[in-house]
């Protein structure tokens, strides 16, 4: 396999030949038996000896050679990407064949990696000095690896108008710069049928004027009320991973006032994530299981689909299983204002420049192709992800002016809002994560955020408040 | 657990059936797997909590099977992992047997610390030398087979025998194989060297022919970790040309929604060859977890 171009392979052939010659005198079983047994003692210990230094000396001869890339053949530059799903997959090497094909400096090599074990293959990769030039990047984990040295600044690779036509929240930064930028972005939603607020005789919210609060409260115990829900809101909290619980409740923390961490220092999540505006929603929260609004643990993800619950707060990738069961009776809301306006999670996975990458212009022309208006709308045409540009939704058929999905592209430019873009990222989701899990079985609010802004802000305070960098 | 001829037939009733719930018991995840693969993601959920979960009612399907092939390569991956697993015990077989023959058998100075130092290897745990391995094989030059022929490539990662080489000689085999050829009297090599036998020649023809058992043992329990092999893959190979079948396994879990019914079909499919392996190889598995007091 080939990791790149100055560590690339070196054709060997009559290399291989020597090795094989040598074989039959280090191993006389396998050829040449006869001239071996008339050898005496002496001469096939001498012959030994002798096969076993030219061995030695045409590995070392070998494994030193570098062919180097010759005249006028293209540069290849590995990129690494994690298996999202076969429709994701497919229309990323569609589109790097077509930047193949279009230009004649650059071969973009794609490698798909198991997404369980992607940070890990990265980080070894990393340690190993075998990072790919062009890698896939989780946009709450951008910073980490900034700080941590695997990847490099976008800026001087990638065109700023390029750059600048990406909404804010597909683009990673880190310490000012930005490091990765996406093509795609997710957005989350409530769901319902616009029979149910009709029968529960409540209005449907808009972009401009979503539901309060207490509407929201109002509607969820009609709804209980009218006992045709056992639990009428399913929050997907069966879903037991940090990602999940921290790109959906954060925002709702956030239109609370409260947040993961303070964000205009990134050192501390003291005031942030313990304060009086994150015990309102805390208590918020717990009171949705409490009074059997919200079930813990559903049993599977259909809750809203086999009629068990009446809203579902989930993504943009749930709509069409949606749309196939409500029809023309679907009703994609933005989530509730809680006084600090509408917020929903921003940050797919976007794309990033390793730093060991030794020809960052042609993965920054890569990245330049990928975010072009065309490859966007295809993109999202073809997997449901919501595009990233004004150009390539209205390029698009499904988030155009008049495509059935317009709705998240609207949601994701006007309420999208990044994770924190800290190194101690993995940290403050666990942290968040174990303290919700704990608010929803009972335990006291504040007690809960005070924990897990403890564990934050010791994190954070053995790594120096990241003031220098991660990488050895 | 064996009901005696001499107990009373109640004690007899009482032990067969817990022997049976004992077998239901550990059947359970078995036959879950094996009937989710036949389902779609929505029978799953919808008959996980009752018993028709465990049986093949319901619309069933073949189509998870398919998806294993068609979309999870699982071909490709099942044939790596068999040639990893087969190369590295039979690899393994010959240098730890040799390793433990010459500790055993052979005596040599510096013989005691290589046997302590080995001890002391038992203890250390694959993740601790997962990275500084990493590091050596990424920097370690390599023979490749490519189009074009033999040539040198610059690393080891990436390639079958980064998967091999490194678990070829493993500690806890030599130690299985130096407790048995310990126990074989040391009469028979003085009567083979007697009439002018090599060291090697006692080896093949004394020590292998009397230790069928621990060969077995050591292939068993060799050839399980090595077709499990989850953590070193993930990390020394990250492309799909020499990927294994467990690492395979994980594209099912990419989608923001689980294929839950092709994880179960390709798990089916990853678990047939060594359901055949131990019924094929039963009474070998038996004596190895006795022998060994280790469990596959």
């Amino acid at each position: 396999m080939i990791f790149s171009p100055e560590e690339g392979e070196c054709e060997t052939g009559r290399g291989g030949a020597g090795v094989l010659a040598i074989m039959p005198v280090m191993y006389p079983e396998m050829g040449q038996t006869l001239i071996w047994h008339s050898l005496s003692l002496t001469q096939r210990a001498r012959a030994r000896r002798w096969a076993m230094a030219s061995v030695l000396l045409l590995y070392t001869a070998l494994a030193a050679c570098d062919p180097g890339t010759k005249p006028g053949d293209r540069i290849e530059l590995v990129l690494w990407k994690n298996q999202a799903g076969r429709e994701e997959d497919a229309q990323t090497t569609a589109q790097i064949d077509q930047f193949n094909a279009k230009q004649s400096r650059w071969r973009i090599v794609p490698q798909f990696l198991p997404q369980g074990g992607y940070d890990q293959s990265i980080v070894a990769a990393s340690l190993a000095g075998r990072m790919p030039c062009i890698l896939a990047v989780d946009s709450p984990m951008v910073a980490s690896y900034a700080w941590a040295g695997h990847i490099r600044p976008l800026d001087g690779y990638v065109a700023t108008g390029t750059l600048a036509a990406v909404s804010p929240s597909a683009v990673g930064h880190y310490a000012g710069r930005i490091y990765a930028a996406g093509q795609f972005d997710a957005a989350l939603a409530i769901f319902t049928r616009r029979s149910i607020l009709a029968q529960m005789r409540m209005r449907i919210p808009t972009l401009d004027h979503p539901w309060s609060g207490e509407e929201f409260q109002t509607l969820l115990e009609r709804l209980k009320a009218s006992g045709i829900y056992r639990y009428p809101l399913d929050l997907g909290t069966r879903d037991d991973k940090a990602s999940w619980w921290t790109y959906a409740f954060s925002p709702i923390l956030q239109s609370f006032g409260g947040d993961l961490i303070d964000r205009r220092s990134m050192t501390s999540a003291q005031g942030a994530l313990n304060g009086e505006a994150a015990q309102r929603f805390g208590n918020w929260f717990q009171a949705l299981f409490a009074k059997g609004l919200v079930n813990r643990q559903e049993p599977d993800e259909n809750a809203f689909v086999r009629g068990r619950a009446a809203l579902v707060y989930t993504g943009d990738w749930a709509a069409p299983a949606y749309r196939t069961y409500a029809g023309a009776d679907l009703l994609v809301l933005p989530p509730p204002d809680f006084g600090h306006g509408v917020v929903i999670g921003g940050g797919s996975w976007q794309w990033a420049i390793s730093k060991a990458c030794s020809h960052p212009e042609g993965a920054g022309a890569f990245i330049d192709f990928m975010l072009q208006d065309r490859q966007v709308a295809a993109m999202s045409d073809a997997t449901g992800n919501v595009p990233v540009t004004e150009g390539g939704a209205s390029a698009s058929r499904d988030f155009g002016p008049r495509g059935n999905s317009r709705m998240f592209f609207d949601l994701m430019r006007r309420f999208a809002r990044p994770r924190p873009a800290t190194p101690a990222f993995s940290v403050v989701a666990n942290a968040y994560t174990f303290a919700m899990r704990d608010i929803m079985d009972g335990k006291d609010v504040q007690d809960a955020f005070d924990d897990a802004v403890d564990d934050i802000d010791q994190t954070i305070a053995d790594h120096h408040a990241y003031r220098t960098g991660g990488h050895p | 657990m064996r009901p005696s001829q001499h107990s009373s037939l109640p004690l007899r009733l009482a032990l067969y059936a817990l022997m049976v719930l004992l077998a239901v018991v550990f059947m359970f995840p078995f036959l879950f797997m094996l009937v989710s693969s036949l389902k779609s993601n929505d029978a799953i959920f919808a008959d996980v909590s009752s018993w028709r979960a465990l049986l093949p009612v319901g619309p069933l399907t073949g189509a998870n099977y398919a998806n294993a092939f068609l979309r999870g390569n699982i071909g490709h991956y099942l044939a790596n992992s068999v040639l990893i697993t087969v190369v590295s015990v039979g690899l393994g077989l010959v240098v730890n047997s040799l390793a433990a023959f010459a500790l055993a058998r052979l005596e040599w100075r510096g013989k005691q610390v290589a046997l302590t130092l080995l001890v002391i290897l038992l203890v250390v745990p694959f993740e601790a030398i997962s990275v500084p391995l990493m590091l050596l094989v990424a920097k370690l030059p390599g023979i490749g087979f490519g189009g074009d022929g033999v040539h040198v490539v610059r690393s080891w990662l990436d390639t079958l025998y980064v998967q091999v080489l490194p678990f070829v000689a493993n500690a806890f085999s030599i130690y299985l194989f130096h407790q048995f050829f310990r126990d074989i009297p040391k009469d028979f090599d003085d009567a083979a060297y007697v009439d002018g036998a090599t060291p090697l020649q006692v080896y093949i023809h004394i020590i292998v022919p009397s230790s069928r058992p621990v060969f077995a043992t050591v292939t068993i329990l060799q050839a399980l970790t090595m077709w499990n092999q989850y953590l070193w893959p993930l990390i020394a190979v990250p492309g799909e040309g020499a990927r294994p079948l467990m690492v395979g396994m994980q594209q099912f879990f990419a989608a923001r929604q689980t294929a839950w019914g092709e994880v179960m079909a390709y798990a089916t499919l990853s678990t047939v060859p060594v359901l055949i392996a131990f019924v094929v190889f039963q009474r070998w598995f038996v004596r190895s977890v006795i022998g060994s007091g280790v469990k596959g």
